[in-house]
């Protein structure tokens, strides 16, 4: 089966700024992919370009169409849950209801309900009486009823306490993911989603400076926590990172094979914030 | 088809206040302040009696001050009359009725139209609207068929309402007079062909005044700030200029034609015989051309919009 999205050479500028500067990356079906980076980094941007809800230079294909002119087709088989509330204020539950029935064709409305009845929201509030969590929470319920190929998610629980976080991830993965829809969040809180991932894309400064499946990451990275004695042969294989923890430091390695490291000293794979923060310094 | 129902009943649910509730409140205040002038015989108010105030003048307002009911007073002039000059006052008096509702409806089409592409910007849920598999012309063609054809169906409703309303007191107060209800109130009033001339008015006024009302659902898709200013500023500017490159105002004069308030169209001007002439006529064809332009640059803005 052919990719989900495709994008390359994508650029952005807004005046002089680069927001993303010639990026390129595949999303495969049924592939969770982690966009990770700090703030300020592209991430919503290349969500936002793969949604065509913003312009950009550059060849892109999602589902075949491309975003700058067949957005409203895209959006039949893709979902989107932004980063701060984006659902009107003024709207009902029960007219939320109504209105994705009306215009979505993929909409199952039982679903939906379902969900929102294991939930504290009643039909009959406006999105501003919830509280963020809830409009999360009912955002979320609209979303996971709708059957689509691809669900974009930016900073889906930023702002929201640990509890409504795990629940989150815990019904993305649960109730939503199976095999066939594919997931891409972006989020700067990485140990969050370390575990649902099978794909990690790093950007910062509106590169791509990662794109790698997870279960390459430990044939092409690996950590090593090197004993004061050893640092000198170490730093002769260029450890990409290094830091320092309790009097040893722990190095970051790329492309270097084993049997070299592992004389030097405790060998493991890296864990995904620690390669963020490694590759987010080079 | 499906699609449009939903997406005009959801600007009804955002936009309830002014659509629904506002016109409903006037309807009602008017209706309570006519059944209080009938029940209280209310000496000379003049402001209410709409029966008054479009016919002739200051001998007629004189008398009107000696009656003690307006209603009886209304009547009184009405009996003994020619047919035609019954069918003349009674009938303007239905259409003065309307004034109030039609003045606050064209207010209120014009802030929805230009709030319409604008304010979702703002609050950032144009992201929600947009991923949602609706074409941005759908979106706007929704919005136009509801400012334009919807919103002034209810508020017809509502003159509808206040001239039913009128008929009906006056005929209670005939009763125990000798004058003859059906000849005098009902007959001249023909109030159907009054309602189906409404129609025709507004069905005429949606494309009469499209270049206006394609000029503000245009500029709510672009303006970054305050889209009054862009409304106001660039007709006005617009006319500076050509007054002083050209002196003469051609397509000044041109465009404050086709931005008269609602309430300024002349009724007349939608009798059949008129509204096929004008229909046809060079100023209605530039003008539906022209806003169908200002349309289309309001569906291609859309397709780029973004926050603000």
């Amino acid at each position: 089966m052919s990719e989900i999205v495709e994008v390359r050479n994508v650029s952005k500028h807004f005046g002089d700024f680069a927001a993303l500067d010639d990026v390129s990356f595949n999303i495969s079906p049924g592939s969770i992919v982690g966009l990770i980076g700090p703030n300020g980094a592209g991430k919503t941007t290349t969500l936002k370009s793969i949604l065509g809800l913003t312009s950009f230079d550059g060849e892109m294909s999602v589902l075949g169409e491309d975003p700058r002119s067949g957005r409203h087709k895209i959006m039949e088989r893709v979902c989107f849950i932004a980063d701060v509330g984006v659902l009107p204020r003024w709207l009902r539950v029960s007219d939320a209801l109504d209105y994705i029935q009306g215009v979505h064709p993929r909409f199952n409305r039982v679903r939906a309900e379902v969900m929102l009845a294991e939930t504290k929201i009643s039909k009959r509030s406006k999105v501003k009486e919830l509280s963020k969590g809830m409009v999360t929470q009912l955002h979320l319920a609209l979303v996971m009823a709708i059957e689509v190929d691809l669900l974009v998610l930016d900073e889906p629980t930023l702002g929201l306490d640990i509890l409504f976080r795990k629940a989150f991830y815990e019904r993305l993965l649960n109730d939503y993911f199976d095999n066939e829809t594919s997931i891409i969040i972006s989020t700067h809180q990485v140990e969050e989603i370390e575990s649902l991932l099978t794909h990690l894309l790093f950007i910062n400064g509106g590169r791509i400076v990662l794109d790698c499946p997870m279960d390459e990451i430990d044939e092409i990275y690996s950590e090593v926590l090197v004993p004061p004695n050893k640092l000198q042969q170490a730093n002769a294989l260029s450890p990409i990172h290094s830091r320092d923890i309790l009097g040893q430091k722990a190095m970051i390695f790329e492309n270097v094979p084993r049997e070299q490291l592992t004389n030097l000293g405790e060998l493991h794979a890296p864990s995904v914030a620690d390669l963020f923060v490694a590759k987010m310094h080079r | 088809m499906n699609q449009l129902s939903i997406l005009i009943r959801r600007e009804f649910w955002e936009n309830r206040n002014t659509f629904v509730l506002l016109p409903a409140i006037t309807t009602g205040f008017l209706l309570l302040m006519m059944l209080l002038t009938l029940l209280v015989s209310a000496t000379s108010s003049v402001d209410l009696n709409v029966e008054i105030q479009s016919s002739q003048d200051m001998e007629f307002l004189n008398d009107s001050m000696q009656a003690d009911n307006i209603y009886a007073f209304a009547l009184y002039q009405l009996e003994g009359r020619s047919t035609e000059e019954r069918v003349q006052y009674i009938n303007t008096g239905l259409q003065a009725l309307g004034g109030p509702l039609m003045g606050i409806l064209w207010f209120v089409m014009v802030f929805y139209l230009l709030d319409s592409l604008y304010s979702d910007r703002r609050d950032r849920s144009i992201f929600f609207w947009k991923s949602m598999p609706v074409s941005d012309a759908m979106t706007v063609i929704s919005k136009l068929v509801t400012g334009l054809w919807l919103v002034p169906l209810v508020y017809l409703l509502g003159v509808a309402l206040l001239q039913l309303a009128a008929m009906v007191m006056l005929s209670i107060a005939t009763l125990g007079t000798e004058i003859s209800m059906v000849e005098t109130v009902w007959g001249p009033a023909s109030l159907l062909s009054n309602w189906i001339q409404y129609l025709g008015a507004l069905l005429f006024y949606s494309l009469w005044a499209l270049p206006f009302f394609g000029w503000l659902i245009a500029v709510s898709a672009y303006a970054k700030s305050v889209p009054l200013v862009w409304v106001v500023g660039v007709p006005l500017a617009m006319t500076v200029v050509e007054r002083v490159v050209v002196d003469q105002p051609l397509f000044a004069s041109w465009m404050w034609d086709h931005m008269i308030p609602i309430s300024f169209l002349n009724i007349e001007q939608s009798v059949a015989g008129n509204i096929v002439n004008l229909l046809l006529s060079l100023q209605m064809l530039s003008a539906v051309v022209v806003g169908g332009v200002l349309i289309a640059i309001a569906i291609w803005l859309r397709g780029k919009a973004d926050e603000i």
